[in-house]
């Protein structure tokens, strides 16, 4: 696991695996990723591909397109091992793929047990950026936080999934989530130092309608204009606090 | 054989849960002479499935009463004038949601489980005392929602309640009152908005359709109608049920189209999973 700011960010799998051959794959991966990477720096990739042989060339393209990105990938799983000795020369670590169990709903009695009130985030100290602590939710199978959820955390939250409109999150740490993001996001809760506060943010793959972001005492909602203006495909966003107001930065180009 | 329990619920009111109900509960049972259909009216108070049905004038007992211990259940069913396979059980008018509990409904869908081999219950709108007692013994759900944010909103925040039940309730989508025309012309949200928000199996999708409303007053479903002639809202109707027993049949065209930043979007998302 790599860190972004404090939230420890789990490792991400790409599941290239419905695609039979190298191109169809490399050209999914290229559309995921973008030019202009920085949702997906500091996260640990393992990409896996499906049953295909892989040639030299290929690898060599994969290799391209990650010191494009600046990305570093942690592990190619692939069941074709044929092409194992391949991939360690080329430099990645191979292992076989390896397909999670999705059948629990863990993701959801995660929720019921971290759904304290509100009052006891405003009553407790925020843990400072060293000892803040990140919780994951759709870990085993994607979740949607639905209309009149609240999740609240002394800590980052990461979740797996989308969020939808009338949902409620409340972190006293940053907040990321690796789906479309919509409803109140309150990054940062209790946090009164700027400082502190620069290092706070919300990500996700997809900045929704309505939408309201806090972080720290800066609050801001979402324009009903972006709503006609509907992007394609994943368009991920980052929201931060600078210079005393909260700025949305794409991270997509 | 145990009866497999399936709940119409929604959230907002006026969606098409009634109606719902009444013409899938008339298609299963004609569908298949062998299976019994138990419909159960959960809306206390303000109960319609009977005028649906065109049963108002046969009830003489209801659901209160059997919960009361006034009469029996099988003299409370109401059996339906067309098919003899299909019984009601009806509401009361005179009392109110409170009437009856979550523990009451257990026994009696219990009992009910004997005796029939679907039963469908009718959810009243809201998410108050009404929703909890027909969300007690219930298998499965289905929900009913227009194309319309009010609507998806509270289909969404029904299905998180249902979600967060103890047990594992298998949840369904029926889109109601689409209008391809208003779709097309990107006045009105599409099949693919309403499924990407809320995330579950789409069960079919009703069009929007003048002969629901005479097939309501006069109390004659539309899914019995010979008129339906493959297309419009008693035919989709049909072939949820159809759905419902394992079926498979093809969503019907309304000439919509797709909606490909939806699309697009779902695809890219689903290729990332935590490691």
């Amino acid at each position: 696991m790599s860190k972004l700011n404090s939230v420890i960010l789990p490792s991400i799998v790409i599941d290239l695996s419905k695609y039979s051959s190298w191109e169809e794959a490399k050209a999914e991966f290229k559309v995921l990723i973008g030019s202009k990477i920085s949702f997906w720096q500091n996260t640990a990739l393992i990409i896996r591909f499906a049953d295909f042989e892989f040639e030299s060339n290929n690898l060599d393209e994969l290799k391209t397109l990650l010191n494009e990105s600046g990305l570093t990938l942690k592990e190619i799983q692939s069941n074709s091992i044929q092409s194992w000795k391949l991939i360690k020369a080329a430099g990645f670590q191979v292992n076989k793929s390896q397909e999670k169990n999705s059948k629990s709903s863990n993701g959801i009695r995660l929720i019921k047990q971290f759904q304290p009130s509100q009052a006891n985030l405003e009553t407790i100290v925020p843990a400072n950026a060293e000892e803040r602590k990140t919780i994951y939710l759709g870990l085993k199978e994607n979740i949607s936080l639905r209309a009149g959820h609240l999740v609240s955390y002394n800590g980052n939250i990461v979740i797996m999934g989308d969020v939808n409109p009338g949902c409620q999150i409340k972190a006293t740490g940053s907040i990321i989530v690796y789906g479309k993001l919509c409803g109140s996001v309150h990054a940062g809760f209790g946090i009164t130092d700027e400082e502190e506060l620069t290092k706070i943010f919300v990500k996700a793959l997809k900045m929704g309608d309505p939408l309201q972001i806090s972080i720290g005492d800066y609050a801001a909602c979402s324009s009903s204009e972006s709503q006609k203006k509907q992007k394609m495909g994943i368009f991920p966003e980052t929201a931060k606090v600078i210079d005393g107001r909260i700025w949305r930065i794409s991270d997509f180009e | 054989m145990p009866g497999k329990t399936i709940l119409f619920t929604s959230g907002k009111g006026g969606v098409g849960k009634t109606t719902s109900t009444a013409n899938i509960g008339v298609a299963l049972a004609s569908q298949d002479p062998n299976i019994n259909v138990c419909m159960i009216d959960m809306d206390i108070g303000l109960r319609n499935l009977d005028i649906q049905l065109g049963l108002e004038n046969r009830i003489v007992y209801n659901i209160v009463d059997v919960v009361e211990g006034a009469c029996k259940a099988r003299q409370a069913l109401v059996k339906d004038k067309r098919l003899p396979n299909l019984a009601l059980l009806p509401a009361a008018q005179t009392r109110d949601k409170s009437a009856v509990s979550p523990e009451q409904m257990i026994t009696l869908i219990a009992e009910l489980r004997e005796m029939f081999d679907l039963i469908l219950i009718d959810s009243p709108a809201g998410i108050e005392q009404g929703f909890y007692n027909s969300v007690a013994a219930a298998d499965e759900a289905i929900i009913v929602s227009t194309p319309e944010m009010s609507a998806v909103r509270d289909a969404d925040r029904v299905i998180g309640l249902l979600e967060a039940q103890n047990r594992k309730i298998n949840c369904w989508l029926v889109i109601n009152r689409l209008r391809p025309a208003m779709v097309q012309s990107n006045d009105m949200m599409g099949v693919d908005d309403v499924v990407e928000i809320l995330n579950i199996k789409l069960l079919g999708v009703i069009p929007e359709d003048e002969r629901i409303i005479v097939s309501t007053n006069k109390g004659e479903p539309l899914a019995l109608a010979k008129s339906n002639k493959g297309n419009g809202a008693g035919q989709a109707y049909q072939n949820i049920a159809l759905r419902l027993t394992g079926v498979e049949v093809p969503l019907m065209v309304f000439g919509e189209n797709e909606n490909i930043f939806v699309k697009q979007f779902n695809k890219l998302k689903a290729l990332i999973k935590f490691s």
